[in-house]
């Protein structure tokens, strides 16, 4: 870069040139807990070329963030403790650093980006301020020289209105702002390495899709090398080099993106590709899913670590595999990785999913409406004229970004919000008017599953307590006594696919997915006719994902369930919903019967949608994918005529004027844009 | 920001109403009569009608709301009175003595923040090591011990080790620093130690949660110092929460001093609300309870404008 002249750039004196700018090698690393010791990572190596993009993936706990808080020398200090390997780069090694020559590693040679943009910025300090820091501590710059630099890398990373934003703070960015000023920090200083931590996960999709176009490109353009640690396969088949797929504290396969997403080797990497509903396939009958959770690393562990899950298991997996070196740099941890396992594709294609027109409708909306008045002229507009009807048995599906007023529509159902125009109806019955007033007894035929389960379960109720509460409140049973009503639990605990032993434990003693389960089986303990599905899944690692969606799909059958399916991940919402609205800015933008709209979609912001969503297959790479542009607008002052204009690609003037109606442009398939 | 000042002094009105209301109320309903201590006290046979005619003079037999308006009237004016017992203005009463009793305040404050920040923000650093459980122990005989007791050991310290006390004589810092310091740097130890002791707790605990966020991590990825990730970073969030408690610690500490001032034998605010409650001063005593919460009401407002400097989430308007 040439506009980098004024600074000094002077690296201390290169070492012998080595093929690998990063070289992980034996890593171990522990932590001290309650429970003992836990060796999150175990014998850990992984190598980073010149200009490669690497991605380490794996579900939470398996220890991939650990390893690279472990390169860095950021684990806490108290609890977490390298105990064995080296870590060169760039031919020293940087365990052996002392602290101050390792705090010149720091933002100097290797820039990090973290996850929650957010949290990750300091509130009370500009964003100015922040982005020359690392300028202040590894270069010898003036406040002048170093505020130069600081525009220029916001430039650069994508951000107009430099010298403004300077003076801002980060509540006064959006989500995508936050997370390119967190990138433009970690650019300060011309890094050779640029490590990734889960950088688009609290994004919606198409920020997140720029996002990663933008890092794609700095590093090719720059050629800087990036580690991207993530849990999203979609992100790795999209952008990365190489792979290492991580399980339970050890790699389990490692090699080129193409090579494992077209011939995976290792059964766990083989069932996290499955899970993840794929949108470019056909959609499959039931999700496929790795029962079982991964084991307690504080515990001592014989044998393959994915044996007790793994469903190609043979007397071997009781002792560990190394791992096998199959020739093209691919490895796996696996006896079996040299066997033909079948072919990828091989789950039933699902049965189409389509509205059933001679169901009556269990819930409907009719032109519903919701302002929230902040202040003199200050109006969000969440929700405006939206109307959609749920199907006896069937599921909608609504999808959106953040924004969109999905979750708005969410609470209205269940009376928490109350609409400022229109009116939802249950079977027929107005249940939300502006003028209605809540009724309890609604709350046993309409129920709620939260997203985040864990806030939404009262940590000092156990189980049991947190099932029969609602029988007892609602009088859901004529008989009441305590041997009913822990029958009852026991019914549901079954019913959700949990242990009876269960019902004695408290939410902080179980895991994400059972505590999904508990929260489904509260919701059940209504005996509700129909569930309002808050993102039931979003925070749960994918091969968990599968198992909770597969009880919500076998739920509806088995008990005629209708669904409210709120999510902003689209491939879930086409393997559970039967209809599907997407939402843009409070208003439905298209409105479809499931399998159509994915199919073909109609309108351009649901083709951008999809466009942006990355899928876990190498295939896909070579579409050409067109990011859409620019950010969600605030709702306070939405785009004039239709909303979605200020980033549509197929915008013409007529559009900031007329305001489109949802209409039907094919059979059964509604969309709100003028230009097709 | 103007717009939200004045409004907040709008809104001192009714708060300072609704105190003068109760304190006036408060004291009528009080048992006492001040021409009776003032007449009788002594043990002097004054005759009922002497003292009818007192009572008289002073406005005491007319109608409780007829006494109020009077009040009220004469604060509107800014003026508080004459006092019933002296017969000087209470103005001129308070005057002198309010501000002795802000120069022990504001030091003990100054004491126990010099003391606090480095103290909590240390055991912060080393979280269960040594060090924070020796901090521990003391902030914790800071709260146990009440400031009079305090006082007292250090009047003895002083007779034992220096056999001198300094001459309770009052001067403002502003006219002999020295003078001014020498006297009241012990009162204000006294009622600081406690301060700080509060104070540092609160630190300590907002500084460990505060070490613990992700924003310190990414300032020490960035290869920040970690003397500058202490004193840039997490200091200014750590001190959102304590700003709080140090202004509601500032509003109980001027509580606090009508004993410390005894122990000190200082002629402060203190000592002034003794004496007129004793003599049942009404006027005095109504005129005192006045000026406190105003001191209150304005300490509130200094502190809700310092946390929105400190702290660009907030913007009043």
């Amino acid at each position: 870069m040439t506009a980098m002249a004024p600074i000094d750039l002077a690296h201390p004196a290169a070492a012998p040139a080595a093929r690998q700018l990063l070289s992980v090698q034996n890593l171990t690393v522990e932590f001290r807990s309650s429970r003992g010791h836990v060796r999150a990572v175990d014998d850990v190596s992984w190598d980073v070329a010149p200009g490669e993009i690497v991605a380490l993936v794996g579900e939470s706990g398996c220890g991939k963030s650990a390893t690279a808080m472990a390169v860095m020398r950021l684990l806490p200090q108290a609890t977490g403790k390298v105990t064995n390997g080296k870590v060169m780069f760039d031919g020293r090694d940087l365990l052996k650093l002392s602290p101050e020559e390792m705090r010149q590693v720091r933002g100097g040679e290797i820039g990090l980006v973290f996850q929650e943009p957010m949290a990750s910025l300091n509130p009370v300090r500009s964003i100015g301020d922040q982005i020359m820091e690392p300028l202040f501590n590894h270069r010898d710059v003036s406040a002048a020289q170093a505020r130069e630099r600081a525009l220029e890398l916001l430039a650069l990373v994508g951000i107009s209105d430099g010298a403004r934003r300077m003076a801002q703070y980060p509540h006064h960015l959006s989500g995508g702002m936050r997370q390119r000023v967190l990138i433009a920090m970690a650019l300060a200083c011309d890094p050779k390495l640029i490590i990734a931590d889960e950088p688009t996960t609290a994004l919606d999709v198409t920020i997140q899709a720029q996002i990663l176009e933008l890092m794609r490109d700095l590093v090719r353009r720059l050629g800087i090398s990036l580690v991207v640690i993530t849990h999203n396969l979609g992100i790795v088949a999209r952008y990365a080099d190489r792979m290492h797929v991580m399980y339970a504290g050890r790699i389990v396969e490692s090699g080129t993106v193409q090579e494992i997403f077209s011939a995976p080797r290792h059964p766990y990497t083989r069932g996290l590709i499955t899970s993840v509903p794929n949108l470019r396939n056909p959609r499959i009958e039931r999700l496929h899913t790795i029962e079982g959770l991964p084991p307690d690393l504080s515990r001592p562990i014989s044998g393959c670590r994915f044996a007790p899950r793994c469903e190609y298991k043979v007397e071997a997996c009781a002792i560990e595999p190394p791992l096998d070196d199959l020739g093209h740099a691919h490895l796996s941890r696996c006896w079996r990785a040299r066997e033909d396992l079948g072919s990828l594709n091989a789950a039933a294609i699902g049965q189409p999913r389509r509205a059933d027109g001679a169901r009556p409708e269990a819930l409907g909306a009719r032109q519903l409406q919701k302002h929230f008045v902040l202040g003199r002229d200050q109006t969000v507009r969440a929700v405006e004229d939206v109307s959609f009807g749920v199907p006896a048995g069937q599921t909608l599906g609504l999808v959106g970004e953040s924004g969109c007023g999905k979750t708005t529509i969410g609470r209205m159902v269940l009376q928490l919000a109350a609409p400022t125009g229109g009116r939802i109806e249950l079977e027929g019955r107005t249940i939300a008017a502006p003028d209605t007033k809540p009724d309890r007894t609604l709350w046993k035929h309409v129920q709620v599953v939260f997203q985040d389960v864990y806030s939404s379960l009262n940590p000092r109720m156990s189980v049991r307590q947190i099932i029969a509460e609602p029988i007892k409140v609602h009088r859901v049973m004529k008989d009441t006594s305590s041997t009913a009503v822990e029958a009852r639990v026991q019914e549901l605990l079954a019913l959700t696919g949990l242990l009876p032993q269960m019902a004695d434990r408290f939410p902080h003693q179980l895991s994400g997915g059972q505590r999904q389960r508990v929260g489904i089986a509260r919701a059940l303990a209504h005996e509700p006719e129909f569930i309002v599905l808050d993102e039931p899944v979003s925070a749960l690692d994918v091969s968990i994902q599968g198992q909770i969606i597969n009880l919500l799909d076998d739920l509806q059958q088995k008990l005629g369930l209708s669904y409210l399916f709120i999510a902003h991940d689209l491939a879930v919402v086409r393997h559970l919903s039967h209809r599907v609205a997407v939402m843009y800015l409070g208003r439905v933008m298209e409105m479809a019967d499931c399998d159509a709209l994915f199919a073909d979609p109609l309108h351009p912001y649901t083709r951008a949608l999809l466009d942006a969503v990355p899928v876990p297959d190498f295939a896909d790479r070579e579409r050409a994918t067109q990011v859409i542009k620019g950010e969600i607008p605030s709702p306070l002052s939405p785009p004039s005529g239709c909303v979605f204009r200020t980033r549509c690609p197929m915008a013409v003037s007529e559009c900031a004027t007329i305001v489109p109606q949802l209409e039907q442009k094919k059979t059964g398939q509604f969309a709100a844009c003028i230009r097709i | 920001m103007v717009a939200y000042v004045l409004k907040r002094l709008a809104l001192m009105i009714p708060t300072l109403l609704g105190a003068a209301v109760l304190i006036f109320l408060a004291l009528r309903v009080i048992p006492g009569d001040i021409v009776e201590v003032k007449l009788r006290g002594d043990g002097a046979a004054i005759s009922e009608e002497v003292l009818q005619k007192e009572r008289q003079r002073l406005g005491l037999d007319r109608p409780l709301i007829e006494q109020f308006g009077e009040w009220m009237g004469g604060l509107l004016r800014l003026d508080l009175g004459k006092s019933m017992w002296t017969e000087r203005p209470v103005s001129e009463e308070i005057g002198s003595r309010l501000n002795l009793s802000l120069h022990v305040a504001v030091l003990a404050m100054i004491v126990g923040l010099v003391i606090a920040i480095p103290v909590g923000s240390l055991a912060a650093l080393y979280p269960n090591s040594g060090l924070d459980y020796a901090i521990r122990i003391g902030t914790m005989s800071g709260l146990a011990i009440p400031s009079f007791w305090m006082g007292m050991l250090i009047i003895l310290a002083l007779l034992h080790w220096a056999n001198w006390l300094p001459t309770p004589t009052f001067v403002p810092i502003w006219q002999d620093p020295v003078a001014c310091l020498t006297l009241l740097i012990w009162p204000a130890l006294a009622v600081g130690f406690r301060f700080s002791a509060v104070v540092a707790r609160m630190l300590r605990s907002t500084m460990v949660e505060v070490l613990r966020e992700d924003y310190i991590r990414t300032a020490r990825a960035k290869g920040t110092t970690e003397r500058r990730v202490v004193t840039r970073h997490a200091m200014p969030n750590a001190m959102l929460p304590t700003v709080t408690v140090v202004g509601i610690e500032f509003a109980f500490l001027i509580g606090g001093l009508i004993i410390t001032e005894q122990v000190f034998n200082l002629n402060g605010l203190g000592k002034l609300f003794i004496e007129a409650t004793s003599h049942n001063d009404f006027v005095l005593l109504q005129g005192m309870v006045m000026v406190i919460a105003t001191v209150m009401v304005l300490t509130n407002l200094v502190v809700d404008l310092l946390y929105s400097v400190l702290n660009p989430r907030i913007r009043y308007s």
